[in-house]
């Protein structure tokens, strides 16, 4: 009998510790989102309120290529291939957007960066490297306000920065000269850099209509979008810890709206080809979401002397012809085409340099360098290129 | 009635083989700052089976020498020797453990565990001794039922009269067949009809078991039913011839 | 096996006895059941304190390694850009950091200024990831974010305006979120935070271009290259720490207050030790009997003994069980009076919720049984070893107790006095002064025995005369039962002595605060903008209205105080600069001083330190202190140490003039001012008050006013104290009660032959009222020595090793009456039941009764 109450007693004690013991080990663990596709970031965002790019306009420099506040997006994106002198291959994406977090409110609007912390402007940073002989793709995204000196874009003197990534003019001569040579800086926080100076080869491009790019139906729903299409590039690349002096070319586009993708866009496939025969190639190939491509879409062929012909959608034979899919993120990009434009008599097989070239970071996308070759006006070319694509996720 | 006696041996002195042997046993006690001898190198042999009384006047230390030789109580001098073994040269727990195992005891007072009842009372030697447990509840039972008590088991020892807290006492003493059964005025606290029942049953239960008993008294009339009287008188045992007819 | 069996029956017999007489059983349970509650609730108390303290800074600390701080309050918000761009320092994080009120909700806010950008590897509830809205944070309005709960309190939603008053101004600030934390923990502890944008904050606090601090996150393994890369950056004057060393000192701050809440519950677990020791006695007592009879039956003693020891345990757990439970209840209403206290005196604390630990209660667990098995050992061996032969024969054991009172009442002062040379030791610490302290009071209540058969030889005849022979036999019958009565009388001289001494000590303390007040108190009117600590000068006065003050009309003139935290050589420390002239030398009590210390003081670069801030950091006159300032680091000689009840932690004073030279700081956070001769002070503050209106919301008290403000908190902080007495009180209460039920119920055939010998109920009721309420006077008595013994320990030893305070030691002859009234009381009171139930009772019952 006694026994028996012992055994309760017992009973409650060890009730008594489990709770306690219950009490102390509280779950810690936290989770934290996954990142953001482009197409949610970009589609139906509010935009009332913004400037919108309504049709071609007069471009002054260099102002324009500094920021254009009012308008909700905007992007200064580098693209490059670089080669070291026994021929080891690296491509590098650099990119300084800029987003506008409410609408304008009059004058009171302004850029203010220095003291202060307050500011309608946000600065997000892509810097991606990807070292093709060891198939090694590094990338990292930093975003600062635009305000006490965090981050900006300045026409005067010109620099587009996010902290200590930063485009900055090195001629300050000519001021009016709107092909003006940039340096470009960038430190990720693993060590990989670059320090590259980037001078325009070729004259500034007004993409579409003068500048004047429209990608949906509605009013506003385009934007201005300016190319420097070649650009001699030379400096250094530190990967891994090693140093590497390089020259190449780059690509740059400028672009700024407050467009989104309209309904029933799901993505885009962008292409940014530079050919050994001195042309540059820029296509622009929107999809749909019912899987056709859409009417927007355009591209532009620019000449070694400059001269630029529009290319059409109907124009353009394009192929996929592999696919990759991502490990990260769900989504599979083709990663080999055969583009056809048989009005410039122009053939070429695409072919990403390695699969992995995508950038997760808060918006989800793919930058990756690629190999070109193949035919124009019957002279054999090669070339190197980019090649940015959105919107394949499988199930959304 | 009164159960016959047997003499066994005229002489009291030494036997070697003797069940209960008390030499020279020597005690006295303090009081205050002065010292009062009670017992002085006592002697006393007893054999198995033996029915002793031990006569003597309040405060002649009849108490005193029980408590000797039941271990309770250590001599000053001299030697306890029970069964064989020698009480005397033992430590505290010993005599105690000693005790538990081959002693019973019956007090004046009954002496009863007042929160144990009836048959736990009877059951409780048995447990200390050691005894597993299956048997022994039948055991202490068979006792009670010995007594005459067999249906009160239950009952505690508030609910209980003088007689039959003391016929619980008896069965109580004998329920782990110890070596030796001590009676401390068993019948002290009792009337005359109730004290001459539990002579009887103490008696018949002590010989039909075969036990040594020593009982202490000074009521002459149980002087009948014992094999030898012995008084003690100046701190040493005086044998005493007794007959039914010397009660005075 | 078999051992078990037998100690069943043994066992039984045991416990029956015990529910036979439950008054025992309850009372020895109760006693457990109060000292354990006691403790349980201080210790629930302070735990819960601290674990709020601690998750509210580790979730505004976050997973920050390493803060960089000012010379002086701030930081240049350059120092942060420079940090993160030149240095490439990635993972640092701008904060500036206060406190406000939300008006709605009488609590005092932590406000945390962040950059949400910033904050994902630091404080997920802050980061732009966990869903802050930048458009409404970073964008120029001033909005906020406040936890889900506090909201519902409030009864705000999304869009509605909350109205926060910081250092007496109100802003507004919108409600544009609700912060969300990871789990459950940091949940509860974000609960008195607002979450606003770093120039939001700036704005708050009027501290546009600066920052509280830059939190960084250095890993591991390059902290040296990276620490001495980052210092090549900082300016002159910042620090950079360890994050966790800033909670180390806040939490050494409250340690002592802590340790005395702790000693004061041990003493009441002490007295409930007392308690058990005496039932578990008389219970021994009343079954000598029924002991002495297994003995005889051949129990052996160690049987007895563990029999005996297994009821403690019962005992001790039953209470501690009753006792855990009970003290969970009361900690709920003390974590509110600790809470506050620590509010006043240290910093912004909010306890939501009582934090029930494993530890505190296995604590008390193992105290509650422990003390019970203590108190009942020696009882028990007692009655293990009484020889069986004297048992049986039922005679008293008194003889031997009288033998041994000289032996024991010397043991008692060898203790006592063992005790009082542990005070000699030097940095013997708090630990050691209670330890003496302890040894004292059991040194002094071995003496007891003695004591009363002192005292009854002297009351004896005064009784007889007074109340004739009924009066002489109470007396004697104290000292026959003296092992018994000693007890009980002991108990209560132990808990009347510790409310003795804790008044004294109380009493002391306040009488010197007062007198130091009066003094240091001279200007009629003070100004001070409300600050969130009390203790705590944080906030500043906005020049416009110190200007506007200043001219008032009726002011003849005025001086002002500017209070900061700085760092020194010793860590973070109280620095309060000060106009006055040599005329301060009426103000400030100075306990030492160097030469011409109030002429020179304007001049040379020396500072005064508090007397607690010299003990504490062990520094004298002559010894430098560093501070850095925002020339650098620069060293002040220590020329004078003064008297301040204030600040526990200690304060350093320099003249303005001086801090002026090394600090670019020129705001003021308090204002004193004098009236003219004729103008009557209250109005002169109610002159001020109307210039105030309208701006800055400021204290305008008079000097009589602040007085009475300081000594509130004063007393506030004390209530803990004064709760724990009463709580000693009524544990010792219900000792003395059952110690004396027992006594008489045990006596009740003695008592029971006195009423069958022709005495009456009346006369009955005499004699055991006359004899508990001797012993009452004999403990009241008593109790006074160890009471201002006790008093003295904790003025002059345990208060001067907590604080480093020099305190007037003042004994109210009030005190003392009241303590031996007390005593009276209890022991009449508790004599009531008992006699009552004797002179009831038939006597003829008593006397048959075997």
């Amino acid at each position: 009998m006694k026994r028996g109450m012992r055994y309760i007693f017992g009973l409650c004690v060890i009730v008594l510790l489990g709770i306690g013991l219950w009490y102390t080990f509280d779950d810690d663990t936290e989770k934290i989102e996954a990142s953001v596709s482009v197409a949610d970031a970009m589609g139906g965002a509010d935009q009332e309120g913004y400037l919108r790019a309504n049709g071609p306009r007069e471009f002054v420099f260099p102002d324009d290529h500094g920021p254009h506040p009012g308008f909700k997006t905007e992007w200064w994106y580098y693209t490059g291939n670089l080669f070291t002198e026994d021929g080891r291959q690296f491509g590098y994406q650099f990119t300084i957007f800029r987003n506008q977090l409410n609408p304008p409110q009059g004058d009171a609007d302004s850029l203010a960066f220095g003291k202060g912390w307050n500011t309608n402007q946000l600065y997000l940073g892509h810097f991606a490297i990807s070292d093709v002989q060891a198939k090694n793709h590094v990338f990292e995204e930093r975003y600062s306000r635009g305000a006490a000196g965090l981050a900006g874009a300045q026409t005067e003197p010109y620099r587009i920065w996010v902290e200590d990534w930063e485009i900055k003019r090195t001629d300050t001569d000519n001021s009016s000269d709107k092909s003006f040579p940039v340096q470009i800086s960038a430190t990720m926080e693993g060590g990989p850099s670059i320090d590259l100076s980037v001078v325009p080869a070729k004259p500034l491009v007004l993409q579409g209509e003068q500048g004047y790019d429209r990608k949906g139906e509605s009013e506003g729903n385009a934007s201005y979008y300016l190319s420097f299409t070649r650009m001699e590039t030379k400096g250094s690349i530190t990967i891994n810890g090693n140093r590497f002096e390089i020259s190449g070319s780059s690509w740059m586009d400028h672009e700024w709206s407050t467009s989104a993708l309209g309904d029933g866009q799901e993505g885009w496939d962008w292409f940014s080809l530079q050919l050994s025969n001195g042309y540059d190639l820029m296509y622009y190939q929107l999809r749909n979401n019912n899987g056709s491509v859409s009417k927007f879409t355009t591209g532009s062929l620019i000449s070694p002397e400059g001269q630029k012909t529009i290319i059409n959608q109907n124009d353009v034979q394009i192929e996929v012809l592999e696919r990759w899919e991502s490990p990260y993120s769900n989504s599979v990009y083709p990663s080999s085409w055969k583009l056809e434009i048989p009005k410039v008599d122009l053939s070429l097989d695409l072919q990403t340099l390695f699969p992995d070239q995508e950038m997760n970071v808060s918006v989800r996308y793919y930058e990756g360098t690629l190999s070109v070759s193949g035919e124009m006006d019957g002279e054999s070319i090669g070339g190197n290129g980019f090649i940015e694509m959105t919107g394949y996720e499988k199930n959304k | 009635m009164f159960g016959r006696h047997t003499t066994k041996n005229e002489n009291e002195f030494m036997a070697q083989d003797a069940h209960i042997q008390l030499k020279d046993l020597t005690k006295s006690y303090k009081e205050g700052d002065k010292s009062r001898s009670v017992l002085d190198e006592l002697n006393l042999s007893v054999e198995e089976g033996e029915m002793i009384v031990l006569l003597g006047r309040s405060g002649s230390g009849k108490s005193t020498l029980l408590n000797l030789v039941s271990g309770i109580d250590k001599p000053d001098s001299g030697e306890v020797s029970i069964g064989g073994t020698d009480l005397s040269d033992m430590n505290e727990k010993d005599r105690t453990l000693f005790r538990r195992k081959h002693i019973g005891f019956v007090f004046q007072s009954f002496n009863l565990i007042p929160t144990l009842t009836a048959l736990e009372n009877v059951l409780l030697p048995l447990k200390l001794k050691g005894e597993t447990d299956g048997d022994i509840i039948e055991k202490a039972q068979r006792y009670l039922d010995e007594v005459e008590l067999g249906d009160r088991g239950d009952s505690y020892p508030d609910r209980l009269s003088g007689g039959e807290q003391q016929r619980v006492a008896i069965a109580r003493a004998l329920a782990h067949e110890p070596m030796l059964i001590l009676a401390d005025e068993p019948t002290g606290n009792l009337d005359y009809e109730t004290g001459r029942t539990i002579l009887d049953m103490l008696n018949s239960l002590v010989r039909q078991n075969g036990r040594t008993m020593i009982i202490a008294t000074h009521d002459q009339d149980i002087c009948q039913i014992a094999d030898r009287v012995v008084e003690l008188k100046g701190g040493k045992l005086h044998n005493v011839e007794h007959s039914a007819a010397a009660v005075e | 096996m078999r051992d078990k069996k037998s100690k069943n029956l043994l066992w039984l017999s045991s416990i029956r006895f015990l529910l036979r007489h439950p008054w025992h059983f309850a009372l020895s349970i109760l006693g457990v059941a109060l000292g354990v509650s006691v403790v349980v609730s201080i210790d629930l108390s302070n735990n819960s304190a601290k674990k709020a303290f601690a998750l509210s800074t580790e979730a505004v600390t976050g997973k920050a390694t390493h803060q960089i701080k000012g010379a002086a309050e701030n930081l240049d918000e350059d120092v942060y850009i420079k940090l993160r761009i030149e240095g490439k320092i990635r993972k640092s994080a701008p904060v500036v950091k206060g406190y406000g009120r939300i008006s709605g909700m009488n609590k005092t806010f932590q406000i945390l200024g962040v950059d949400p950008l910033a904050e994902a590897p630091f404080r997920d509830f802050a980061s732009q990831q966990s869903g802050i809205e930048l458009g409404d944070f970073i964008t120029g309005k001033n909005t906020g974010l406040i936890a889900q709960p506090v909201a519902e309190q409030l009864q705000l939603s999304l869009g509605d305006t909350m109205i926060v008053s910081v250092g007496g101004r109100a802003q507004n600030i919108l409600l544009s979120g609700v912060i969300k934390a990871g789990n459950d923990r940091s949940r509860r502890a974000l609960e008195n935070i607002l979450l606003v944008d770093i120039s939001t904050a700036q704005r708050m606090f009027n501290m546009q271009g600066q920052l509280s601090r830059i939190d960084l996150i250095l890993p591991d393994r390059r902290e040296e290259a990276l620490l001495s890369r980052i210092k090549g950056l900082l300016p002159q004057g910042t620090l950079i720490t360890r994050s966790d060393s800033r909670s180390e000192t806040v939490a050494q701050m409250s340690r002592a207050f802590e340790f005395n809440l702790q000693a004061l519950s041990m003493l009441a677990l002490l007295v409930g030790m007392f308690l058990i020791y005496n039932t578990m006695t008389f219970s021994v007592v009343q079954r000598r009997q029924l002991i002495g009879r297994l003995r005889a039956l051949g129990t052996t003693k160690n049987e007895i003994l563990t029999i005996i020891l297994k009821e403690a345990l019962l005992i001790g757990f039953l209470g501690t069980l009753l006792g855990i439970i009970a003290g969970i209840f009361m900690a709920q209403g003390l974590v509110k009076l600790v809470t506050q206290s620590i509010n006043d005196l240290y910093f912004v604390l909010s306890v939501q919720e009582l934090s029930i630990g494993l530890f505190p209660l296995a604590k008390a667990a193992v105290l509650g049984i422990g003390a019970t098995i203590i108190a009942a050992f020696w009882p028990a061996r007692e009655a293990s070893k009484a020889e069986v032969s004297t048992v049986l024969r039922r005679s008293s054991n008194e003889s031997k107790i009288t033998r041994r009172l000289l032996p024991l009442a010397g043991y008692g002062l060898i203790i006592g006095l063992v005790g009082g040379t542990l005070l000699l030791i030097p940095n013997g610490g708090i630990a050691a002064g209670y330890i003496s302290l302890l040894f004292m009071i059991v040194g002094f209540s071995m003496m007891i025995p003695l004591l009363i058969v002192g005292m009854a030889t002297v009351f004896r005849p005064l009784m007889g005369k007074l109340n004739g022979i009924i009066g002489k036999m109470s007396v004697r019958g104290v000292v026959t039962e003296l092992s018994r009565t000693s007890v009980a009388i002991a108990a209560l001289v132990v808990a009347v002595a510790a409310t003795v001494g804790v008044g004294v000590m109380v009493d002391s303390f306040r009488g010197t605060v007062v007198s130091w007040l009066e003094a240091q108190l001279q200007a009629d009117v003070y100004v001070q903008p409300p600050s969130a600590v009390s203790r705590k000068a944080d906030a500043k006065l906005e020049p416009k209205l110190v200007e506007l003050l200043k001219e008032t009309e009726g002011v003849s003139r005025w001086h002002t105080v500017r209070s900061v935290d700085v760092q020194t050589n010793y860590g973070t420390d109280q620095l309060v600069a000060i106009e006055q002239g040599v005329e301060a030398q009426e103000t400030y009590q100075l306990k030492e001083s160097l030469e011409n210390f109030w002429q020179r003081y304007m001049v040379e670069d020396i500072v005064m330190v508090s007397e607690a801030y010299a003990y504490r950091h062990n520094v004298s006159l002559g010894d430098s202190l560093f501070i850095t300032t925002d020339r650098g680091r620069q060293a002040f000689t220590i020329e004078a140490i003064n008297f301040d009840y204030a600040s526990d932690i200690g304060t350093i004073t320099m003249h303005r003039d001086i801090y002026k030279q090394y600090f670019d700081d020129r705001a003021i956070s308090g204002l004193a001012l004098y009236a003219m001769d004729g103008m009557s002070v209250d109005r002169l503050v109610e002159r001020l008050r109307n210039r105030a209106q309208g701006q800055q919301e400021v204290f305008i008290r008079s000097n009589k006013g602040l007085r009475e403000a300081s000594i509130a908190i004063f007393d506030r902080t004390f209530t803990v104290t004064i709760v724990l007495r009463m709580l000693a009180i009524i544990v010792a209460f219900i000792g003395i009660l059952s110690a004396l039920m027992a006594l008489q119920l045990e006596r009740s055939r003695e008592l029971a032959v006195l009423r069958a010998n022709g005495m009456t109920p009346g006369q009955l009721w005499n004699y055991v009222i006359s004899q508990t309420g001797i012993m009452g006077i004999m403990a009241g008595i008593l109790s006074v020595p160890l009471g201002i013994l006790m008093a003295y320990i904790l003025v002059y030893v345990i208060n001067l090793r907590s604080f480093g305070w020099t305190l007037q030691f003042m004994i109210d002859p009030q005190v003392l009456l009241q303590a031996v009234g007390l005593a009276i009381v209890a022991a009449l009171l508790a004599g009531l039941y008992p006699s009552r139930k004797m002179a009831q009772a038939n006597p003829a019952d008593a006397l048959r009764n075997d």
